[in-house]
């Protein structure tokens, strides 16, 4: 049976001089499901997540975002619907310990001793609270992008967008960061970019090729995989067996 | 976000354990009069410590707000008379004028160097006009401006009920230094509330905290705001200090020299402003008596040594141990925030960091 939508995209279009970095793309993203985006380099990947954040505005298209018409919002603004992001590169508060990074967050919408428990149950459950006075910038790459994902849930979000957060992690710490992702989590939705299949092939329940700035497949992802097109295009037959 | 009493004391323990000594003892050495422009000047970079260095917003204009908000005062009180009335109207045009241009720059997302320019600029089309209205078109209500000769002789600060006209110097360094208390207790306070929180935030990395649901654009220009009516009311104390306002007050000296005060004491701090003022002024003061070299030469000096020996100013060189962590750009966010970072274990050096 089909999920409510969370987030609907409707004939995406965004063009840098004149040239369509995505083109057209229709999407949906739906209550509870974990979703992977993924494409080749300049696929229109990151564009997309850009347009979905408000950090560039669609040349055409609409975007809904839980029921509301997002496409020309602000970044502030779009968060405030119940969207939460991780970047690619990690985007942190760098001279800030772990704590504050994540009560900031938190604060927005909560009282202060509200936010004190969530940032302190978050810290747990990510497996950060060692580090809870560190300050972000003496911290190693895969303890960021942790700090990062931690930041990003301390909004409490209905739609999670995370960007390449596989990048830079161990072999190790991917499969660890896979488990931590499917943790049944209050309903929530999670959209991923990714390049890295290993990592998308341990989370994907949906996934998404995008392709020239168009969707190339979409579905479950045996089937993605699975379509010659898509193996054509981006993943070669080797990767794929 | 609110204050409960203990959050109070907390604020208020270090500015007034650091200057009630400072205040008994500093008569016995200087002239109150001297002692109340220190004061004056204080405040005004401590307005610029907390716009910069907590906030940071480059603001080479700070020196702008610091003249408008003298003329202000003296528009005021030579038109309607009440020289307290005079001094909180002028305040609050300073802070209106300061959140218009604030709005424009942070709803236009300027930032960095671009602001600093346009900050700079308007200081000097200030300077240029006030110096160009000497005409005696230039008038508003029934005060002349005066061009390049400024306005001299208008109604002073009183003692309220008194018979007195003006408040003399002993007086007037109590009242400057009771107010460089205030604001400096004011900076403390609103650190540590959640505003001042996502201030820093914003200084850190302003898309995460947009990407948290702020607008960086609004908490920005309330940050200006809050600069520009500190600086207001150090122009309102100095105008009654000086009994002139001239068009030097907007010179691209007075600006510069708000920078340099800052980045010597300690730029992410409050304290070290307020220190830098102090000893700069008291510097220049000393050296004025002296024709050899020019001072401003010395100072661009000491600046180049300060900048290449102590980096985090006096305040992060010699008082502060841990609390800058070897970046200028380091607030004492971290070190305020109690709850947050040092509710579990409080630690010595989070002691010394709240010191400063």
């Amino acid at each position: 049976m089909p999920r409510e939508a969370v987030m609907s995209i409707e004939g995406l279009t965004v063009r840098f001089d004149g040239v369509a970095a995505v083109d057209g793309v229709d999407f949906t993203l739906q209550r509870d499901e974990l979703h992977c985006l993924i494409g080749p380099n300049g696929a229109g990947k990151s564009t997309m997540f850009k347009a979905v954040t408000g950090v560039v505005r669609p040349s055409a298209g609409k975007i809904w975002i839980n029921g509301h018409d997002t496409t020309r919002l602000q970044p502030h603004a779009v968060a405030r619907l119940g969207v939460s992001v991780k970047t690619q590169v990690p985007s942190l508060l760098e001279g800030l310990s772990v704590r504050e990074n994540l009560w900031v967050v938190a604060r927005r919408s909560n009282s202060a001793k509200k936010a004190t428990q969530i940032v302190d149950q978050l810290m747990e459950r990510i497996g950060i609270a060692d580090d809870e006075s560190r300050v972000v910038e003496t911290m190693a790459h895969g303890r960021r992008q942790l700090v990062e994902f931690a930041t990003a849930l301390a909004a409490s979000p209905s739609i999670l967008l995370l960007d390449e957060p596989a990048a830079g992690l161990s072999e190790e710490e991917l499969v660890d960061f896979a488990s931590l992702l499917r943790q049944p989590t209050h309903s929530m939705a999670v959209l991923v970019v990714e390049h890295n299949m290993k990592f998308v092939r341990l989370i994907a329940e949906r996934l998404t090729v995008l392709h020239k700035g168009r969707i190339l497949a979409n579905g479950e992802p045996e089937q993605v995989f699975n379509d010659e097109r898509v193996q054509d295009v981006y993943l070669g037959k080797e990767a794929v067996q | 976000m609110r204050l409960g009493r203990g959050r109070i004391s907390q604020v208020a323990a270090l500015p007034l354990l650091f200057g009630i000594p400072v205040f008994l003892i500093a008569p016995l050495m200087v002239q109150p009069y001297t002692l109340a422009q220190l004061c004056i000047f204080a405040i005004l970079a401590l307005s610029l410590g907390l716009v910069w260095g907590y906030g940071g917003i480059l603001c080479f204009g700070q020196g702008a707000f610091f003249g408008l908000g003298a003329y202000a005062y003296v528009i005021f009180v030579t038109n309607m008379g009440l020289p307290w009335g005079s001094l909180v109207f002028a305040i609050l045009f300073t802070m209106l004028i300061s959140a218009i241009l604030g709005m424009l720059m942070f709803y236009g997302r300027l930032s960095d160097v671009y602001l600093a320019v346009v900050t700079l600029v308007v200081t000097l089309i200030l300077n240029r006009f006030m110096n160009s209205t000497a005409g005696p078109e230039y008038q508003i209500g029934s005060a002349r401006l005066g061009g390049f000769n400024g306005i001299p002789g208008f109604q002073m600060l009183d003692i309220p009920w008194s018979d007195a006209s003006f408040i003399p110097d002993s007086v007037y360094y109590f009242l400057c230094f009771i107010l460089l208390l205030a604001a400096w207790i004011f900076c403390r306070w609103l650190l540590s509330s959640h505003f001042g929180r996502v201030m820093v935030a914003i200084r850190e990395n302003e898309r995460r905290v947009e990407f948290a649901g702020y607008d960086t654009r609004l908490h920005k220009t309330i940050t200006f705001t809050i600069g520009g009516g500190l600086a207001g009311l150090a122009g309102v104390l100095y105008a009654n200090w000086a009994a002139i306002v001239t068009p030097a007050l907007f010179s691209l000296t007075q600006s510069a020299e708000i920078i340099i005060w800052t980045i010597v004491g300690g730029l992410g701090t409050l304290i070290g402003p307020i220190i830098g003022a102090v000893l700069l002024v008291s510097l220049r003061l000393t050296l004025g008596y002296q024709t050899i070299i020019d001072n401003y030469f010395i100072m661009g000096i000491l600046l180049i040594l300060v900048v290449l020996w102590f980096p985090r100013g006096i305040a992060g060189g010699f008082l502060g141990t841990r609390f800058m962590q070897g970046s200028a750009r380091r607030g004492r966010w971290r070190t305020r925030s109690g709850r947050l970072s040092s509710a579990k274990q409080p630690s010595p050096e989070q002691g010394k960091q709240d010191a400063a």
